[in-house]
């Protein structure tokens, strides 16, 4: 949904953002609309992981680093609705972005073209393990790790992508 | 500065923003519908592109799948 231009970008995340939120329950979901263009970016222009450059898993942990440092999410989960996750809202909603955004992707490779035809699916216990370790990853700091991550996670579903 | 018309808007019907430097003064998030003059990214040398939805209605439908999915793992209904 991300990494087609500017504009288009911005949408897609709010239009994911605000019927996420809605769907789980959140009401007025309080957001910074230009922090989430500057985390668009950031994200889009990050060096080897830039989207002119990179595989779909670098470019995704470039924004789920971003959004995680940038937290454009001011308003915080209602714990009371949920049981055993923290209150990281803004890695949650980075890993949502992330996880859609890999169900469908293209990988090009030397052999051809692939989709990622299944989406990851995580157990309860993993997505709280991933969602605490993703919450303090910056730009700087282990975006590498968030890369190969989501790259796993998309091959344990999607095996014969691969790149070879 | 020309008026922006209001059909020319998407209302993100369930976020919201400051509306001023008043702490708790929110207004409801909208966008213009079009960009009109921002070019694509360059993707040629990419090794690979993510999801491009094929509209907002795309979008949105993934995303009420996703919180679903979120709602079975994380939804206490003892309460």
């Amino acid at each position: 949904m991300i990494f087609i231009d500017p504009h288009t970008d911005l949408l897609n995340v709010l239009q994911f953002i605000n019927d996420f939120s809605k769907t789980i329950g959140i009401k007025n979901l309080n957001v910074d609309t230009q922090t989430i263009s500057g985390i668009i970016n950031g994200a889009v222009f990050d060096g080897d992981y830039s989207s002119s450059e990179a595989s779909p898993f670098k470019k995704l942990a470039a924004f789920v680093a971003y959004f995680v440092a940038q937290k454009p999410i001011v308003s915080p989960l209602p714990l009371e609705k949920f049981k055993n996750i923290a209150n990281h809202q803004n890695a949650i909603f980075a890993l949502e972005i992330a996880i859609d955004s890999l169900h469908g992707a293209k990988i090009h490779r030397g052999d051809g073209d692939f989709i990622l035809e299944n989406r990851i699916e995580l157990s309860d216990h993993s997505y709280i393990d991933i969602i605490d370790a993703i919450s303090y990853v910056t730009p700087q700091d282990g975006k590498k790790l968030v890369a190969v991550l989501l790259e796993q996670m998309c091959y344990r579903r999607n095996a014969a992508c691969e790149y070879v | 500065m020309a008026k922006q018309k209001e059909n020319d808007l998407i209302v993100f019907d369930n976020l919201v923003q400051a509306a001023s430097d008043i702490a708790g003064d929110n207004q409801p998030v909208r966008a213009r519908k079009e960009a009109g003059k921002e070019s694509r990214y360059a993707q040629e040398n990419a090794s690979g592109e993510p999801y491009r939805p094929k509209d907002l209605s795309d979008v949105k439908t993934r995303a009420i799948m996703a919180g679903e999915r979120f709602n079975v793992l994380f939804t206490d209904t003892s309460k």
